[in-house]
């Protein structure tokens, strides 16, 4: 993460400049949490919805935030629990049925904004059927190269068992993929 | 190649054909437009806020008192309520890990293997509780896993 960044909204949150600190977050954090957020409903349109009420949740608690974390994993943390509970939302309405294979495939090759391969498209249905965890722990270190110590911030887990939870992942992936070629 | 080696090899094709960004596009401009979207969210929040406290100074008499301190009551239970998606860990919405089945696929992938102790301690901490009949199932199922739980579980 950006020192200087961090440091600039650091300052303006001591300073009890909120929208000081609110413009430096947008303008640091949109890409990043637009990605972090994409990559875990992989729809540009669901993405686009959730990133904006993440920054308004971010805008509206700014002031109580409590510094007892970085700003960063805070937003992180806000951003990963709307993703999940929208797609577990989505999932309840069978908008988008996981179960179904084809489902994640569909929706992906149906988004204008999606120009990935056959295998892009099987690695994210492979993805999408890992639990809630896994899904964000390898999201966040393989898509976001994210170091374990800022993933372990972000989730509140050991990296011990960060570690063992991504070499889960990747098993369940590479078996899916196995499968998928088979 | 051991079989552990195979298992990376698919994984290895996306980090080496450079295939991080996995078929995402975004429309044009989005990034600088995703801005103003925002901040118009926020003046809208803003305007919505101020509104309602125009409206309660507006009104007068007993009556409208009680309205508005049901209002300030709301108001405030509103302000003090912590959104569920703030402050707090994540939301584990679908996962269901069964702890022993946990553990013996662990053991099947090798991860403990190469575990340091305080590494194994994070795990049976992160993975908690594990009972002593989970414990008692993966030793049986691993008879030469028996060391590594008694000492390190």
């Amino acid at each position: 993460m950006s020192e200087n960044l961090e440091k600039n909204i650091s300052a303006s949150l001591a300073e009890k400049n909120f929208d000081l600190a609110f413009r430096y977050i947008l303008e640091g954090y949109k890409e990043r949490l637009y990605w972090h957020i994409r990559n875990l409903v992989l729809i540009h349109e669901d993405a686009d919805d959730i990133l904006q009420d993440v920054f308004v949740k971010i805008w509206k608690n700014l002031e109580k935030f409590e510094g007892r974390s970085q700003v960063y994993s805070w937003m992180y943390r806000i951003a990963s629990n709307e993703a999940l509970n929208f797609l577990a939302a989505k999932k309840r309405k069978s908008e988008i049925q996981l179960e179904d294979k084809a489902g994640v495939a569909n929706a992906l090759l149906a988004d204008s904004f999606f120009d990935g391969n056959e295998m892009e498209v099987l690695l994210h249905e492979a993805v999408s059927e890992l639990p809630d965890k896994q899904k964000l722990i390898f999201t966040m270190k393989y898509f976001e190269e994210m170091k374990y110590e800022a993933i372990s911030e972000i989730t509140d887990t050991s990296v011990g068992a960060l570690k063992a939870s991504y070499h889960h992942a990747v098993k369940k992936i590479e078996q899916f993929l196995r499968q998928k070629s088979l | 190649m051991n079989n552990q080696e195979e298992d990376f090899e698919m994984m290895d094709f996306f980090e080496k054909s450079g295939n991080k960004t996995p078929g995402f596009q975004v429309p044009k401009d989005y990034f600088e437009n995703i801005e103003q979207k925002v901040m118009s969210r926020i003046e809208e929040e803003k305007s919505k806020k101020s509104g309602g406290k125009l409206r309660s100074l507006s009104f007068t008499g007993w009556g409208s008192l009680l309205v508005a301190a049901s209002l300030a009551g709301v108001f405030f239970w509103h302000y003090f309520q912590t959104d569920s998606s703030i402050e707090q860990p994540i939301q584990l919405t679908e996962e269901v890990i069964i702890d022993s089945e946990y553990l013996l696929d662990l053991d099947e992938y090798f991860v403990t293997e190469n575990m340091e102790y305080s590494e194994l301690e994070d795990l049976a901490i992160a993975q908690n509780p594990i009972t002593d009949e989970e414990i008692l199932a993966y030793s049986e199922y691993h008879e030469f896993s028996e060391y590594l739980l008694v000492e390190n579980f």
